[in-house]
């Protein structure tokens, strides 16, 4: 009916763009500052690998970020492709990024990537 | 009425920023985006005093942009309804004056105005006057903020001088 | 059938309801701190140089400066400091505290006309012994 679809349209209406959810993302990606505090490496119950998707996610975030200029880590030796510097960043263990792992009672561990063993 | 108070905001850097200065970058734009500005629920920021925490900034999915929640603290100047304050005039006219108190232009209306004070418009400027004071352009005035309306970005205040201990001050 | 569009953050209070003669500030400056206009003053002139080599003036800023110089009532840091510690220790709201710092009344009943929320918080031997201290201060600063 025609009331039905203009309610369906109003419940859309407030959702802006750019929201991010934080329930929906299984990590956050964030870019820490120097001396920022995160969860201390005695309380972290979570696996000291980094998982297959949360490489995934962070090679994107960051061969991205690269792609717009953002400021490299390593030494350039001729690559150009914003992918393969990412993975050499990752290999260098240079991407400044913590990664928020939310654990099922909606509690969060923040991990440093350098910290994160990645084979 | 000046008040101090923690506020915070959020800033999106572009990855282009996220290098070394990052956090210089985050303060900078934090001072351009909000001082100076007006809204209708703090009022005038007139000045950033102190940053006092920049969390960690959150990447947008999909955009590599850094999303960063600054706290600070700063100067805001509001007007209450019934706030006694002083202003300088800068306008006269036969509808009332003008006074600006800082950022705020206030407007007192000619009924607001006792009435043994005359309009005088032949004088250069105009000016209103009774046998003891004149209220022209300089004049430093005690008013009375009668009410307040808030647009987008700046706030109206009418004010009056019709009460005890208010008008012209010496 | 009902459906309620959720709205997001509470919106803030209406400005009708708004009134300082009631001491009604609303929630986000109901304890927010109030600054005498010559706090503001030492504030915003200790911006002012870097502010003028950044070019960074806004008309903001310009005219609220301009204001305070023009209007604040004591010239050194030391003499702000003893007004607020003689205000400190009544039972006066922070509004009410800065207000009268700033308007200066010189007897007791200018000062209830002009901030009526003082009503009998205080009584008028302590206020009127309070202005006159402040007046002093005010005169006798260095």
């Amino acid at each position: 009916m025609d009331n039905e679809d203009y309610y369906e349209n109003e419940q859309y209406d407030d959702e802006p763009e750019l929201e991010v959810q934080a329930n929906e993302d299984p990590t956050e990606i964030f870019l820490p500052e120097d001396n920022v505090q995160i969860t201390p490496s005695s309380e972290r119950v979570t696996t000291p690998y980094m998982t297959k998707y949360e490489r995934a996610r962070i090679l994107g975030a960051r061969a991205l970020q690269i792609s717009m200029n953002a400021p490299v880590m390593v030494e350039l030796e001729g690559e150009s492709d914003p992918y393969e510097i990412a993975l050499k960043e990752l290999r260098a263990k240079k991407i400044p990024f913590v990664i928020r792992r939310y654990l099922p009672d909606q509690s969060y561990e923040d991990w440093r990537v350098t910290e994160l063993i990645a084979d | 009425m000046f008040f101090h108070k923690k506020l915070s905001h959020t800033i999106t850097l572009h990855p282009s920023f996220l290098g070394p200065r990052m956090r210089e970058f985050v303060t900078k734009r934090l001072y351009q985006d909000v001082e100076g500005t007006c809204t209708g629920r703090y009022g005038y920021i007139v000045a950033v005093i102190a940053i006092l925490e920049i969390q960690m900034g959150k990447i947008i999915p999909g955009h590599g942009s850094a999303e960063f929640e600054v706290q600070y603290s700063a100067i805001l100047f509001k007007p209450f309804k019934n706030e006694v304050m002083d202003a300088v005039v800068h306008t006269v006219t036969k509808m009332g004056f003008f006074a600006s108190a800082g950022p705020l232009e206030i407007f007192v209306s000619q009924n607001l105005i006792p009435a043994d004070m005359e309009f005088d418009p032949n004088v250069n400027p105009p000016s209103y006057h009774n046998e003891e004071v004149k209220i022209e352009n300089g004049t430093l005035v005690r008013v009375k903020i009668a009410g307040t309306r808030i647009d987008a970005t700046k706030i109206y205040a009418i004010g009056t001088i019709k009460e005890d201990y208010l008008g012209v001050i010496e | 059938m009902q459906i309620s569009k959720s709205r997001g953050p509470k919106r803030p209070q209406a400005e009708e309801t708004l009134d300082a003669a009631r001491l009604e500030l609303g929630e986000d400056f109901r304890d927010a701190e109030c600054l005498l206009i010559s706090e503001v003053k030492v504030l915003l002139e200790a911006q002012y140089d870097s502010k003028k080599e950044e070019k960074n003036l806004k008309e903001v800023y310009t005219k609220t400066l301009d204001y305070v110089q023009k209007f604040s009532r004591y010239t050194n840091r030391d003499t702000i400091v003893e007004v607020r510690a003689l205000l400190k220790p009544t039972e006066l709201e922070a509004f009410e505290c800065a207000q009268l710092g700033n308007l200066c009344c010189s007897e007791f009943e200018e000062a209830k006309s002009l901030v009526p929320s003082i009503g009998s918080k205080i009584s008028d031997d302590d206020l009127d012994s309070l202005l006159k201290q402040m007046d002093s201060l005010k005169k006798y600063q260095g």
